[in-house]
């Protein structure tokens, strides 16, 4: 396959390219807030699951230039990656179904000061097994909204990442317990294809006597049971954003549009250390097809806790 | 399958647990996390607020699975990072509890290993100390302290979940296609030293296995020794065999015959020792193939062929002589015998058609197998005027001809591609009928097409050294003779019988598309590149597997061209249509691969500019339907990823495809397309990803008409925000047709069209009803049926008014499917019966008994299920 192929099959990821982005994902920000306009007047912003960045990139575009008060300004990047540093985003590495990451971050903002805007993009590793991924996914995202529930202003903002599946329906009227406006958004730079979507969720405000906790799971998403399954059912809005005219996620297009002239580039900014990093010299080495390694005691470690 | 999620999630947000403990104190539960990290809980006692007992790191991705064995001394773990850790578990007093043991253990990393070469899902510690292990790779490995055994359970899926009963020696394993099998882990290759030739200070140069496990070697001194229930024989010596470059056995194992640079045969009599010996060539004789066991052809240097008999006392008749006309040194490599044809490939990849008293080949397939050459041979059905037959090369193909006596042709039948590129026997077993092997990597493996699947992987050093094999049919095993590279010859019985089919498999990956061929066989097609033909009825029965695709199959369509004859398109990624032939008759399947086609422009040579590469190759093919046209030829339409609806035209008698039309433009990418005939002229529609419908007048190629084409739709209309991913056409009466269509956004459209000259809508309506994209959609009078991803298919009423010009729609039942991401459904009506077969991750068929259903509401409707797959 030939260097440009990749180009070839993706518009989006060669724009990223060319614009300077750091992941294609960069546009589906960037449509959302064409359509819903997410990010007017937001000063204080955390996005969720980060890495590479390239949310962060468009959040800090868009916050700088619009503020007159740079200072006001304030972008948290949360993930479990590391993420190469972004001028004026604070980077966090953590978990964010764990408790010590929604106090770090709490911390960054001095004063007990909300947020107005939470935007998640995580994904766990994709199985390939849908709907294992689907019920993955909300959990990642539920566990954003725990997070989400002590940070942010009331009126605040929430946008998130969600795979379309069986159980959605469910995950969505639990939003909506948070949100007085949840709408389903698929933004044009998405493939059709894709089971992705996003929820951009409105109008936050927490419901009457409810504290906030990541102590315990913030609900179960269990399926429905076979009789629960009626059809008459509130069905959230759906909307497709990105202009018509937009570019086409799922269209080949030829490498020179509009005579335009087409350059060859490297990604912005490829991913640090993957996992299998260390394994790909070993399960390719030929004539054996186990390899057995010595442990690096430094590397390892069993961590006792005693009282 | 399903237990695999119970197991991964018993506690929210980790992605691997197990637990172990007799009573609730005593309950640990072991948890691997995203972040690398294993953590010993003990979750029903805290000490000091807290419940966790110890916390592990080493690997370097996330935690996939965690065992711990009987003795509670030894966990092992898998992960994304590839391998596998063994934790050494020391106790620090003896008989202490559950609690007590793992709160005071010390855990170290004993090892780490590697065996799959993706994640591993995976790990059992064995009581015996051996290690089970799955992986992504779809590979099942037994680490023993000796060896490594690995085992696959069906081509291109993944080995998802596994479990061993160690009394028994068995193991189970489910995996992506949706099979489960059963292994015996007794059933393991058995290696056997035949000798150590170091000390003799010489080298095996070549060798035959005989069924009887007897194995001659020739060795570099010219000795020839014979191997067999352990002793060994000198049977023959001879300083010409210095310089042998072939040593092959005859079908029949009674004959192996040498021949040399120096242009010498010997020609050994397994049965008697008795030798022929004889110099019948001036130049250098660099392969010999027997066609028979009384046939045998000859190379020599300078491209020459010669025909040989070879009588029961071993003296040769020379029969005839061929030439190969190419400037390169050629010689054949495979052949076989069809009356009076020669077909034959050779070490550069081309084959060639000789009969018999004409020197040239008849017919010539330049460097099909590409150049790194043919490698073997298998002649299978014989029907009246033509024979099957096969060939594999050095390119990883299996190819099937057809090579016909009386027109004294052939042409090539269809292609597989196998899971090695350096394929070297074909031949059929009694219990697994056709069988390949081939060296992969470092290994020898032998390849079930039929089961689809490598029945054994034995590693072996490659296939650049002296080695042969043989097929023991009673004992379903191989017997493998190399020299290993410690220089000793090693003697390997291979069983092929560890492994029985609990539960049949479908596809391995995302089924996209579903054609009826006849009432119950259908076709389908898949992101893991093969096309299958199915019987779906009580049961699912595989009938044919065709892996030629290049890239996944998006979709495929039928048509009868006359009484169990059919003509079946597939297409899909990399611009790849292809045009199947299938016979059917009784209990015969014969299916032919009649075109092969790759959408490509003839790069116009503008050296003024810079050419670029052009996007075509990477066009994806989305949807295709065929139509008779006029004069009897195929009409096929394909809409593409680069929005452009193409239009081909395959003749059915000399099998030749033209691309006719390629100016269509929907300027977005194309995702379904429908024929349709309105009035007195045909349609195509096209729906894409901005939720646009087109209605294209192709009355011209259908009608073979020479009216003037329009490149712009006669009619385009936008029914959804996104993407149409399906859609169906009614007609109602007097020039009204109903168009029900399934969205992106979640949406069932209905569209009433008037048709008469011109196409124009009257109204519409649409609902959501579904919580993810629709899918699939199949309309009838009154009631219309949708999937989608949210695995729920819904029926639904509708009615119409063209007066009022209104449509209603409204859900009235609906099904829960087990298939995930479905891509589709194919729905069948009887009288009130409707029999509907949705397709995803999976398949699954169901009955509707609309006569229940429609009276509505409350519905206590009757669907009968069976799940097909997964
Ligand atoms: C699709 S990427 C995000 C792309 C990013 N929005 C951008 O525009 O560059 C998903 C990220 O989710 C992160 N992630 C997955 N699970 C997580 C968790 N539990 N906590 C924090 N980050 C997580 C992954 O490390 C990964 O970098």
């Amino acid at each position: 396959m030939g260097k440009s192929s990749k180009d070839k099959r993706d518009i989006y990821y060669r724009l990223a390219k060319e614009q300077g982005w750091r992941a294609r994902s960069a546009f589906k920000l960037i449509q959302i807030n064409s359509q819903f306009h997410v990010l007017d007047g937001v000063k204080r912003v955390v996005d969720l699951c980060a890495a590479p960045g390239s949310w962060s990139q468009v959040l800090s575009k868009a916050l700088y230039s619009d503020s007159e008060d740079k200072d006001d300004v304030k972008i948290v990047a949360v993930d479990l990656q590391s993420m190469a540093p972004l001028p004026g985003v604070v980077q966090l590495k953590g978990d964010i179904t764990k408790e010590s990451t929604a106090n770090e971050i709490l911390a960054q903002f001095d004063g007990g000061q909300l947020v107005d805007l939470v935007v998640f993009d995580g994904a766990p590793d994709v199985t390939g097994l849908h709907d294992l991924d689907e019920y993955v996914q909300a959990q990642l995202l539920l566990a954003a909204l725990n997070i989400t529930t002590y940070l942010l202003k009331p009126g605040g903002t929430f946008i998130g990442k969600i795979f379309r599946g069986k159980d959605s329906s469910l995950l969505i009227s639990q939003l909506e317990i948070f949100f007085g406006d949840v709408v389903v958004a698929k933004p044009c730079s998405s493939r059709n294809s894709s089971i992705e979507s996003f929820v951009v969720c409105r109008d936050f405000r927490l419901p009457d006597g409810y504290k906030p906790t990541m102590a315990n799971p913030l609900m179960t998403n269990d399926s429905l049971s076979w009789d629960e399954m009626d059809v008459h059912r509130v069905i959230t809005p759906f909307v497709a954003c990105g202009s018509l005219s937009g570019f086409d996620a799922d269209k080949t297009y030829p490498l020179e549009i509009d005579g335009l002239q087409y350059i060859q580039r490297n990604p912005v900014q490829g991913p640090i250390a993957p996992p299998y990093e260390k394994s790909k010299p070993l399960i390719t080495t030929k004539g054996t097809s186990v390899v057995q390694t010595p442990i690096d005691q430094g590397v390892a470690s069993a961590e006792k806790l005693m009282d | 399958m399903k237990y695999v999620y119970l197991i991964l999630f018993i506690i929210m947000s980790r992605y691997s647990a197990t637990s172990i403990g007799e009573d609730e104190e005593n309950i640990i539960v072991f948890s691997g996390t995203v972040f690398r990290e294993i953590v010993i809980w003990s979750p029903f006692r805290r000490l000091n607020g807290l419940n966790i007992l110890q916390r592990l790191q080493m690997h370097e991705g996330v935690i996939f699975s965690i065992t711990v064995n009987k003795s509670n001394s030894i966990i092992s773990s898998t992960s994304d990072d590839r391998s596998i850790v063994i934790w050494k578990v020391e106790a620090f007093a003896e008989h202490q509890n559950t609690y007590d043991h793992w709160k005071f253990a010390k855990i170290t990393p004993a090892y780490s290993f590697y065996a799959h070469k993706a994640r591993v899902w995976k790990s059992i510690l064995m009581q015996s100390g051996n290690i089970l292990s799955a992986g992504e790779d779809g590979q099942i490995c037994l680490k023993t302290s000796l060896r490594t055994y690995q085992w696959e359970e069906s081509r291109g899926s993944q080995v998802r979940s596994l479990d061993c009963m160690e009394i028994k020696n068995l193991a189970a394993s489910g995996c992506t296609s949706g099979s489960v099998g059963l292994w015996s882990l007794d059933t393991v290759p058995k290696s056997e030293i035949l000798a150590d030739y170091k000390k003799d200070n010489r080298y095996p140069k070549h060798l035959v296995v005989l069924s009887n496990n007897g194995t001659y070697v020739l060795y570099s001194d010219g000795h020839v020794v014979l191997y067999k229930n352990n002793t060994s024989n000198n049977i023959y010596q001879n300083d010409v065999l210095c310089c042998t470059l072939t040593m092959v056995k005859s079908p029949c194992e009674t004959k192996v015959t040498f021949t040399t640079s120096s242009g010498h045969i010997v020609i050994l009599k397994s049965t008697s020792a008795q030798v022929f010996f004889d110099k019948i060539s001036p130049d250098k004789i660099v392969s010999t193939i027997w066609l028979n066991n009384s046939q045998i052809i000859i190379c020599c240097r300078g491209n020459k062929i010669f025909y040989y008999e070879v009588f029961e006392d071993l003296k040769l008749n020379h029969l005839d002589t061929f030439c190969i006309c190419s400037k390169t040194s050629s010689w054949i490599t495979a052949a076989v015998l069809v009356e009076n044809l020669i077909f034959a490939g050779c070490n550069e990849g081309s084959i060639y058609l000789f009969k018999l008293n004409h020197q040239e080949p008849i017919q010539l397939f330049s460097k099909i197998h590409s150049f790194a050459g043919v490698t073997a041979m298998w002649t299978h059905e014989k029907y009246s005027n033509f024979t099957v037959i096969s060939s594999v090369g050095r390119d990883g193909h299996h190819r099937y001809w057809n090579v016909s006596t009386q027109s004294e042709s052939v042409y090539e039948i269809r292609c597989d591609i196998l899971p090695t590129k350096w394929p070297f026997v074909i031949t059929t077993s009694l219990v697994h009928g056709l069988l390949i092997c081939g060296f992969k990597e470092s290994n020898l493996i032998v390849y079930s097409p039929i089961e689809q699947r490598i029945l054994a992987t034995v590693p072996c050093g490659g296939g650049h050294r002296a080695w042969d094999l043989t097929f023991n049919n009673d004992r379903d095993s191989i017997c493998f003779v190399c020299s290993s590279s410690s220089n000793k010859l090693e003697l390997n019985e291979i069983p092929l019988h560890g492994h029985h089919t609990l539960l049949k498999g479908f596809h391995s990956m995302i089924v996209n598309c579903m054609a009826k061929v006849t009432a119950d066989l259908m076709i389908t097609g898949s992101d893991d590149t093969t096309v299958r033909l199915t019987r779906f009825n009580d049961s699912v029965h595989n009938l044919l597997i065709l892996r030629s695709h290049i890239s996944s199959v998006r979709s495929v369509s039928c048509l009868t061209l006359k009484p169990n004859v059919y003509i079946i398109v597939t297409v899909g990624g990399r611009a790849q249509l292809k045009i199947w032939t299938l016979n059917i008759t009784n209990n015969d399947m014969y299916c032919e691969e009649s075109i092969s086609h790759l959408l490509k422009t003839k790069q116009e040579k503008k050296p003024w500019r810079t050419v670029l590469p052009s996007n075509e190759g990477e066009t994806r093919f989305m949807d295709v339907c065929v139509q008779y046209t006029k004069s009897k030829s195929i009409l096929i339409s394909v809409g593409c990823s680069d929005g452009i609806l193409r239009l081909y035209n395959y003749d059915t008698n000399n099998k030749t495809l033209s691309l006719i039309e390629d100016n269509l433009d929907c300027n977005s990418c194309i995702l379904k397309i429908l024929p349709v005939q309105l009035n007195s002229y045909h349609y195509v529609l096209t729906t894409d990803t901005k939720g646009f419908i087109n209605f294209w007048d192709i009355s011209k190629y259908v009608d073979n008409s020479d009216v003037d084409l329009s490149f712009t739709p006669k009619y385009r209309h936008c029914l959804h925000q996104s993407g149409i991913n399906c859609c169906d056409w009614l007609e109602i009466k007097n020039y009204y047709g109903l168009i029900t269509t399934g969205g992106d956004d979640q949406r069932l459209s209905l569209s009433i069209f008037h048709y008469e000259d011109t196409v124009t809508l009257l109204c519409n309506t649409s609902i959501y009803i579904h919580f993810s994209q629709v899918t699939g959609i199949k309309a009838y009078n009154q009631f219309v049926i949708t999937a989608s991803v949210d695995q729920k298919i819904i029926f639904s009423s509708w009615n119409c008014d063209l007066s009022s010009k209104t449509v209603q729609v409204l859900p009235f039942a609906s099904y829960f499917t087990t298939v995930a991401d479905i891509h589709g459904l194919i729905a069948h009506k009887n009288g009130d019966k409707v029999k509907v077969i949705v397709y995803g991750q999976g398949v699954e068929t169901f009955h509707a008994d609309m006569s229940s259903l429609t009276q509505s509401p409350p519905p206590p409707y009757t669907i009968s299920a069976i799940i097909l797959a997964r």
